[in-house]
């Protein structure tokens, strides 16, 4: 009776162990770090490094940054740019302007129902947005064609941007959201990994009870 | 020697009725199970293919909605593949655990009905068809164990 206790016990831990496997995996599986819509900086910005908008992030090896870049505002031009973080805190300290600076290769993608998503992807160094716009970006340190590169590091998203309206509004308002690869990944491995295991111990414990009781001539 | 304990196969023969039924019918529990364990196996592994084709189109899907972008795609992409190689890869694990489950479970028919056979409270006529369903089950046993390509098809 108390083996029977007991083998139940491990098992509905096994389970519960291949229950939680997929809802963690699914909560951890990207952590945002930036969601902002709008967020608003000033048109310095596109003169001076200090004025633009910067939100650093740190990337382990094969993980990987995702960004939505958007604008849906009058007179407003945006751009992006993903500098390394030694490169950007030293021309920061000249305040030199984004615009002549380059930045890391990322890929950009579009989302075209029924095309083949290779078609609507590429790389670049910047992307700008005029008035309206939506870009999906991932990165990862460096890009070769249409794939990323792990480059682990600490890293800075830039936004620097101008508005075009009336001498007045000098406003330049974006949405960015970034967000980069969680635990989850690796807990929903480790939690599949451990619920097996667990209830291969039950079957075996179960098994054991069964050849022991057999033995026994019972 | 009184009280000495005997071995699992000195007990064997003398397996009394009861005994031997239990035996047989745990065997055919067990082969039963272990049967089943194959036909899955089997059955996932040669769906594989019709899975990956579900799922592609799931994340191609799931691209063309924004919920990832190109890479996650193929990270998907890569995924899939490795997933429908492991449906068919543990056909072979387990068709091969279940073979061994099968054949154990069959020697324990064999013994069963064997007991069966060697029973002399037993009528005579039962004792000889207990001996022939041994036997058949004996040749069962040896063939799949040193034949591996023999398959029974249902239509």
């Amino acid at each position: 009776m108390r083996r029977k206790k007991i083998s139940m016990i491990i098992l509905i831990v096994g389970i519960a162990f291949l229950v939680l496997a997929p809802i963690l995996g699914y909560t951890l599986d990207k952590s945002t770090i930036v969601e902002r819509r709008p967020a608003t900086i000033n048109e310095d910005s596109s003169v001076g490094l200090t004025k633009a908008f910067a939100s650093g992030i740190s990337l382990g090896s094969g993980q990987q940054a995702r960004i939505e870049f958007s604008v849906y505002y009058a007179n407003v031009t945006a751009t992006l740019k993903i500098f390394g973080r030694g490169y950007y805190d030293q021309q920061k300290a000249l305040n030199n302007s984004p615009g002549g600076m380059s930045g890391l290769d990322f890929i950009y993608s579009q989302f075209v129902y029924g095309q083949s998503p290779s078609t609507f992807t590429g790389s670049a160094s910047s992307r700008q947005i005029t008035y309206n716009g939506y870009w999906y970006i991932e990165f990862a340190g460096d890009t070769s064609g249409d794939y990323l590169i792990s480059i682990p590091g600490s890293y800075v998203v830039v936004v620097y941007g101008d508005n075009d309206g009336p001498s007045a509004n000098t406003a330049v308002s974006f949405n960015i959201v970034i967000k980069i690869d969680g635990p989850g990944e690796l807990l929903e491995r480790i939690f599949y990994y451990i619920g097996a295991g667990v209830i291969l111990v039950a079957v075996l414990f179960v098994s054991f009870g069964y050849y022991k009781k057999f033995k026994g001539g019972r | 020697m009184v009280g000495e304990e005997k071995g699992f196969f000195d007990r064997l023969p003398l397996m009394d009725k009861n005994k031997a039924t239990k035996f047989i019918i745990y065997g055919l529990v067990a082969a039963v199970l272990f049967g089943l364990i194959m036909m899955i196996s089997r059955s996932v592994a040669q769906n594989a293919a019709a899975w990956e084709t579900l799922e592609n189109q799931r994340n191609e899907i799931n691209y063309w909605n924004g919920e990832y972008g190109f890479n996650d795609y193929i990270k998907r992409q890569e995924e899939i593949d490795e997933i429908r190689y492991w449906m068919e890869w543990q056909d072979v694990i387990f068709m091969n655990i279940a073979r061994i489950g099968v054949n154990v479970s069959l020697i324990f028919i064999v013994i069963g009905f064997l007991s069966f056979a060697v029973n002399d409270k037993i009528d005579e006529k039962t004792r000889r068809i207990s001996l022939i369903i041994a036997g058949l089950v004996l040749f069962v046993v040896m063939f799949t164990t040193f034949f591996s390509a023999i398959s029974i098809t249902v239509l």
